[in-house]
């Protein structure tokens, strides 16, 4: 059996809080050039709280929501003797027949808001495109 | 989630550098440009940048209960546990959760610093560059359910305690477990754990769990029958210390704890001159162990012969009753004449499908009454037994009336 912790270390200042945004569906660049590094896109507040985001040619209006079951960012803790470890265990099902001990998962943050955007994004129009700048 | 429904968001491709000189006009003309009230807009915009090693930033999200977090902002641990056969489960102290992963055609964005509304600079504003950490399509959700247990029987079957003098004999070889190394071998928390290996009898000797020979556990207890007898004192109030403390006592002051533990009840009682423990013999508890004693290894007894020598082998003043049977014995009432048997709950799987199919197995149909001690262990949290049966049973009526349940699939 796999056995291993999940911690949260104990930093002065507590635990970090991200925040979460939810998108319907998924991101894509319209060449090839992949996600990372790129601009994502604008967002909003409005006065009264309500959370606008401007992304590519599109408009999309959501809530702030309060989390029922707050979220654990989780990352896995780097073993002291490097040793490659390959396996993820909170995937698979291991194949040792004694109890096996893995890596802990860390707590890097706990989220309990999210930022939701379900409503059918709108188009902007004649959204002028600067090349270069 | 309706598929049709999915929008998919297309990036522009942008030309400009990481983190580029974005002002917060340009920012304000797209807001225009979208027809935004700016007006009803605070007047600070956060730019979302996804980071460039995005894809290096390897998280998983867990969704937990806040007494989750709090147990984990206290420094504490929670522990998962994963059997090669089964999904893995969280445990806290006291709880047991089944690890879930779910996905989600969602895009779920995780930004370290993103502000919320009221935590914007007024006046004029400004624009902040935020990043985006990864995004998931996935996230594991725990459902609190019962712990496994069941491996724990087979675990202990390796090495029965049947007295110290037999520890180094060749019977005696099996591995012995602590409470450090059932908790890294059994799919439970630790106070489901101690739970359980109280309701097996087991005894803590020497820094080990040992299941204790049914026998010999036994005899321990006729000793202390006796004992009481033999120093006139009374079933309902055993001198602990007295009994455990007496010099020429043929068994280790460990097991005649436990048997007490087992077969007893502790009280304080006020006497003159302070308070004392005893030690109330459960008069259940005693008349079960004879039952089983009878009961065990025999298959079928006659019915009218077990209840008289069942009344027959309990200690002076204590009553037999069918009740204190429920879950240990099963009795046929339709054969002639009436058996009854030894049928331990303990020793049925523990898979609720499993186990509907060993009882459906032995008997065909069977009364609520019947059943209910042999599937009451399965209801998970909120589960009623009758939610249970609505699952895996079908009820019917007899001709003469009486509702009986019978499998729902065919029995293997």
């Amino acid at each position: 059996m796999v056995q291993f912790a999940i911690r949260m270390p104990q930093t002065e200042g507590g635990c970090p809080e991200w925040t979460m945004v939810e998108l319907q569906g998924e991101l894509e660049t319209r060449d090839s050039s992949g996600l990372p590094g790129n601009r994502l896109g604008d967002l909003h507040f409005t006065k009264g709280g309500q959370p606008i985001v401007l992304i590519g040619h599109h408009v999309l209006h959501g809530k702030v929501v309060e989390l029922e079951k707050p979220f654990a960012v989780l990352v896995k803790e780097k073993k002291k003797d490097n040793k490659d470890d390959s396996t993820d265990s909170m995937d698979t099902g291991d194949s040792a027949e004694d109890s096996e001990k893995c890596s802990d998962y860390l707590v890097k943050a706990v989220i309990r808001n999210k930022l939701v955007f379900k409503n059918r994004p709108r188009p902007i129009i004649n959204l002028p495109h600067k090349k270069g700048l | 989630m309706n598929m049709t429904d999915l929008s998919y968001i297309h990036l522009s491709v942008v030309e400009f550098r990481y983190f580029d000189l974005r002002t917060l006009q340009e920012a304000q003309a797209v807001a225009e440009q979208a027809k935004l009230d700016l007006t009803d807009l605070n007047s600070s915009v956060q730019s979302l940048y996804l980071s460039q090693d995005m894809g290096d930033h390897e998280v998983r999200l867990v969704e937990l209960d806040s007494s989750m977090v709090k147990h984990l902002e206290a420094g504490n641990s929670l522990m998962v546990r994963g059997d090669k056969a089964d999904m893995a489960v969280v445990c806290t102290d006291d709880s047991t959760f089944e690890l879930k992963s779910t996905q989600t055609t969602n895009s779920l964005l995780l930004l370290p610093d993103c502000r919320a509304p009221e935590q914007l600079v007024g006046g004029d504003g400004c624009l902040l560059h935020k990043e985006v950490y990864c995004i998931s399509h996935l996230y594991l959700e725990l459902k609190q359910c019962r712990p496994k247990l069941k491996k724990l029987q087979t675990l202990l079957q390796e090495n029965v305690f049947t007295g110290p003098e037999y520890e180094s004999d060749e019977k005696h070889t099996g591995k012995k477990y602590t409470t450090t190394d059932l908790l890294s071998l059994i799919q439970a928390s630790e106070k489901e754990l101690l739970q359980e290996l109280r309701k097996l009898h087991a005894v803590h000797y020497d820094g080990y769990w040992r299941l204790v020979d049914f026998d010999y556990m036994g005899n321990v207890l006729q000793y202390i029958m006796d004992t009481v007898d033999c120093q006139s004192w009374s079933y309902d109030q055993i001198p602990t210390d007295k009994l455990l403390s007496m010099e020429d006592n043929v068994y280790p002051r460990v097991v005649l704890q436990h048997c007490l533990d087992c077969y007893g009840d502790r009280k304080t009682m006020e006497l003159d001159g302070g308070s004392e423990e005893v030690h109330v013999l459960s008069e259940d508890k005693v008349c079960r162990y004879f039952a089983e004693y009878l009961l065990k290894g025999v298959g079928k007894f006659n019915l009218a012969e077990f209840l008289q020598t069942w009344k027959e082998s309990v200690p002076v003043g204590m009553t037999t009753d069918l009740q204190q049977l429920e879950g240990v014995a099963l009795i046929d009432k339709k054969s002639h004449p009436q058996v009854i048997s030894h049928f331990p709950v303990t020793g049925l799987p523990e898979d609720a499908p499993d186990r509907f199919n060993r009882l459906f197995r032995t008997r065909e149909k069977w009364t609520l009454e019947d059943i209910t001690p042999y599937i009451r262990d399965l209801c998970e949290r909120k589960q009623t037994v009758g939610s249970l049966l609505t699952k895996f049973a079908r009820a019917s009526t007899l001709p003469d009336g009486t509702k009986v349940y019978n499998s729902r699939v065919p029995i293997k």
